[in-house]
């Protein structure tokens, strides 16, 4: 953490006041209201773990009594520029973690007489000295048991779902939509292993193998917020700033190479079905992008290259030992590549089990920060949502990044002359061209397509 | 006998059969899932066999005991005799009754029982020990459940004969004499209630400055009133020292510096008592023919050989778990083991979520409040947050405390019905907490917890339609009042400290 500010400073609203590392993200606090700095809690570089004292501001205009009411009513509704989007990436609550966990550590305002504002490390916006009123109470989503039943079992978190009952009550229905997609449901959005997926699979299981349209992979609707937003700035803080800082140093320093193919998804729709049907209720976790993980890994152990990284100080190629595949997970907050460790020395359930659990924890901001850390590749499966091919851009220092589209039925040559309709998968590899060629790129995507069109070899290993 | 390590399986291994076990199985039958249940002693746990339901068997047969003053008043006269062998018989048959018909829902619905005290071998594995025999249970599965147990004092050790914990004094066949109960918690007010209706010269002892101190202030002083008219002694602040020969030396906090502070008084001798004699020091002795030391429970953790990998313990020794009941790959835990109040429907609640859990289904223990009733005289029931709490927080809070006196059914009852209603909700009217004090008020919690799990607002409570005349009417009075809309009542002190304020 670095301060911006220093005690008796002078601060306007929303003037940044300190700068806070996380793993992921660089956050930066302002100034709830304006008024003078009090205290600053911690030192430069000090961890601070959620729920600690992060500054404390003297609000202007405040009298005892009725502290500075209209200016904290509006703090509380209003704008708060980066710290907003701090919250919405909300920290991990659990108090034990060793620092600012997730993305970021939201602020928490504690309110006193005075006008004298506290703002706090992560957390919901529940005053210290309260251990369960206010938290579990005020900030409960308006729902009803059954609701919050139906949420928990569907995977949406209620704090995300925009009631459209009375007062604002999230109804079943309202946590039916965004399940589906509406709302401000990420899963569907580009989620690697989202429950939407899981759900889709899971209906094409119901509807038998004989089906001639059982192989068909419906697309997700659109969700009615992506995209949405209205006139004015909006601050590049949080996720979205690393964002930013990643995606314009691999465009501005990586040459790109993208190659483009399909294959015949039958078998590994098929198989998806059969061990579903099999695995019974543990079978919900066996989505797709289990599988785009697990090739990704075999085909790294049979390409070790592109399982590297460049060293440009030292001019080395630094080849890893472990294969460890990132999954890049849609959230509101955007972007977020939990990392899967070893998934070709993992059993299929434990594996698929990672997987669920780490989108979710992604989904939930409650991934932990070496969660985030030692990806030697990543998988895109950008499909969920639509889409064919695309060109996805490489997360550095890795040097590969495999994307899969939508498995659509198409017409596929059989061979012997024979045409029939097939669901097809589209595979997209991008590499940096500095260290693979284009004949280990091919290679390296024709091993990926070899091992999804037949699920056994895949599952077997060899 | 060579047992050696061959070891039965089973799905789902639930390792104790009080509500939260006995529930937890039969959901996980429920979910299709082979079910083995291991319980050491007898099914129904401490709830059923030593718990909520003899001591509620007890409670009622010391309310019709004390009713003879009540009945005089209504026009009745009474001769009451109590005879506590003869109560005991009907608890233990209601009891009986109850844990027979778990059993048989056990059985029908093909929940194995094992009987004997389990301990985890391996991540996937207990043994189960019966006298010499050791059984080897492996499960996909396992579902803790075993519940607490009466802490003690290492001054008042449990002796079985004069120092008991509730399962003993429940098992009491004569009223004794003199009855000094250590812990005003709930507990300690139940049993003080029944024993001084039955007759016995009670005294509770309790460390803090009010009795109940773990729910709103106003309750514990209704309960305190009309203990002190059954004659109970009640020392608040005061600690037990040690037993003597027929007696109990409590040492007694010096009194604050405010004297006339009704909380401040160092001994408050109820109606007819004799005074306390002093065994100097600050430390007075009571005549105390028997002792219940009821100053809280400790989670049955110790002897589960849980150093299971992942399975984590508080500093309470309580299993920590997240909200799908999980503590580790294969092990859940619900009830008295873990945080929480140590409640039999709280624990029944964490089972159905453990069942779907241990089942592979999405779950999660969520509840917006936990009810907690209180069954002496009045009753309390007390759900969700306290004024207290809400404004301590920080909230704009609405709230109103409407007295029994102004209800019509109360007045049926009696000119001088103790109790009231109060609703707390928060600057948007969403019902936070209500709590009750008055005559079978245990019954209105459940609409007073709907209310909030659902989200109700004041005008939800008020504009829904109470029968007349019923104690019911209360909670939709006290919704009225808390919107500044009274109909049977002035505006009260609670009434006027709503809005947006903050403690000093």
């Amino acid at each position: 953490m670095r301060w911006l500010v220093g005690p008796g400073d002078r601060v306007a609203r929303d003037q940044p006041i300190v700068e806070i590392q996380t793993d992921k993200a660089l956050v930066e606090i302002p100034a709830p209201a304006a008024g003078t700095v009090a205290k600053l809690g911690a030192g430069v570089g000090a961890i601070v773990k959620v729920g600690e004292l992060l500054f404390v501001l003297d609000a202007e205009g405040g009298d005892t009594g009725s502290p500075a009411s209209g200016d904290l009513d509006s703090i509380e509704e209003g704008s708060l520029g980066a710290a907003d989007a701090a919250r919405e990436k909300e920290a991990a609550r659990d108090k034990d973690e060793p620092s600012v966990t997730g993305e970021a550590g939201a602020t928490e305002r504690t309110q006193s007489p005075h006008g004298i504002l506290s703002v706090h490390a992560g957390g919901r916006a529940t005053p210290r000295t309260t251990p369960r009123a206010t938290g579990p109470h005020r900030l409960r989503p308006r729902a009803a048991p059954a609701v919050r039943k139906l949420a928990t079992e569907l995977g949406i978190d209620l704090a995300q779902v925009v009631g459209s009952g009375p007062g604002g009550r999230v109804l079943a229905e309202d946590v039916r939509q965004a399940a589906q997609g509406g709302a401000t449901q990420e899963s569907s959005r580009l989620g690697v292993v989202d429950d939407l997926a899981a759900r889709r699979e899971r209906g094409i299981g119901a509807r038998g193998a004989g089906s001639s349209s059982a192989t068909a992979l419906p697309t997700s609707p659109v969700p009615r917020e992506l995209g949405s937003a209205a006139p004015g700035r909006i601050p590049i803080a949080g996720v979205r700033r690393v964002i930013v800082q990643t995606m314009t140093q691999s465009w501005t320093t990586i040459p790109h190479i993208h190659g483009h193919d399909e294959l015949d998804a039958q078998p590994l729709v098929d198989a998806v079905r059969g061990l579903r049907r099999r695995a019974g209720d543990r079978g919900s976790v066996l989505t797709l992008s289990v599988f785009f993980v697990l090739a990704a890994a075999r085909a790294l152990r049979r390409f070790p290259l592109v399982n590297s990284s460049i060293d440009v100080g030292a001019r080395e190629i630094v080849v890893h030992e472990e294969v460890n595949v990132g999954l890049a997970v849609a959230t509101p907050a955007g972007l977020i590549v939990p990392v899967v460790r070893s998934p070709d020395r993992r059993s299929l359930f434990d594996l698929a089990g990672e997987i669920d659990r780490l989108a979710r924890a992604a989904r939930e901001r409650k991934v932990k920060p070496d969660e985030l850390r030692y990806g030697t590749f990543t998988v895109t499966n950008f499909g969920s949502l639509g889409g064919r091919f695309a060109n996805p851009i490489i997360r550095p220092p890795e040097v590969g990044i495999l994307g899969f589209g939508a498995i659509r039925e198409r017409p596929w040559a059989m061979g012997g002359g024979r045409i029939e309709v097939r669901p097809v998968l589209p595979i997209s590899f991008g590499a940096d061209h500095r260290i693979i060629d284009g004949d280990l790129s091919v290679a390296f995507q024709e091993h990926v397509r070899e091992l999804l069109s037949d699920p056994v070899h895949l599952l077997l290993g060899e | 006998m060579v047992v050696g390590e061959v070891a039965s399986s089973t799905e789902v291994l639930v390792i104790g059969g009080g509500p939260g076990g006995y529930a937890a199985a039969l959901r996980a039958r429920g979910h299709g899932k082979q079910v083995t249940l291991v319980e050491a002693d007898r099914i129904g746990g401490v709830c059923l066999n030593v718990g909520c339901i003899p001591s509620k068997a007890l409670i009622h047969a010391a309310e019709i005991a004390g009713m003879r003053e009540e009945a005089a008043a209504a026009g009745v006269d009474l001769e009451i005799r109590p005879d506590l062998r003869r109560i005991q018989a009907r608890m233990q048959d209601a009891v009986k009754r109850l844990t027979g018909g778990v059993e048989k829902l056990l059985d029908g619905a093909g929940v194995e029982r094992v009987k004997g005290r389990a301990r985890f071998t391996r991540e996937n594995r207990v043994a189960v020990v019966d006298g010499d025999r050791i059984a080897h249970i492996e499960f996909e599965q396992a579902i803790v459940a075993t519940g607490s147990r009466p802490a003690g004092l290492a001054a008042l050790p449990f002796d079985g004969k004069r120092v008991l914990d509730s399962t003993g004094v429940l098992a009491l066949d004569r009223i004794p004499a003199t009855l000094a109960i250590v812990g005003g918690g709930y507990i300690g007010v139940e049993l003080g209630t029944a024993f001084a209706k039955l007759g016995a010269e009670v005294t509770i002892v309790e460390a803090l400055d009010r009795l109940l101190p773990l729910m709103d202030a106003a309750l514990g002083g209704v309960v305190e009133r009309r203990l002190k008219e059954l004659g109970v002694r009640v020392l608040l602040r005061a600690r037990a020292q040690s037993v003597t020969d027929g007696g109990l030396v409590v040492s007694m906090e010096r009194p604050p510096a405010r004297p006339d502070s009704p909380l401040s008084a160092p001994a408050r001798v109820g109606a007819g008592l004799a005074p306390l004699a002093d065994a100097g020091e600050g430390t007075i002795e009571l005549a105390a023919e028997t002792i219940l030391v009821a100053i809280g429970r400790l989670p049955n953790t110790d002897d589960l050989g849980l150093d299971v990998p992942g399975v984590k313990l508080d500093d309470a020794r309580r299993i920590v778990v997240d909200a799908s009941r999980r503590a580790a790959r294969r092990v859940l835990a619900i009830g008295d083991v873990t945080a929480g109040p140590a409640l039999a429907h709280k624990a029944i609640a964490e089972a159905e979520v453990a069942a779907a859990t241990a089942a592979g289904k999405r779950a999660s223990f969520d509840p917006a409040a936990i009810p907690q009733i209180v069954f002496c005289d009045p009753e309390i029931a007390s759900v969700g947050v306290t004024r207290d709490e809400a404004v301590t927080a920080g909230a704009e809070v609405k709230s109103f405390r409407f007295p029994l006196s102004a209800s019509g059914r109360a007045q049926t009852v009696g000119p001088r019905v103790a109790g009231h209603a109060e609703v707390v909700a928060d600057g948007d009217g969403v019902v936070l907490g209500i709590h009750l004090a008055g005559p079978r008020v245990s019954e209105l919690a459940g609409e007073a917890a709907l209310a909030i799990e659902m989200g109700a607002t004041l005008d939800d409570l008020a504009l829904t339609i109470h029968p007349h005349p019923t104690f019911s009417e209360a909670l939709a009075e006290s919704a009225w009042g808390a919107l500044g809309n009274p109909l049977h009542a002035g505006a009260n002190r609670a009434s006027l400290r709503s809005g947006r304020e903050r403690p000093s």
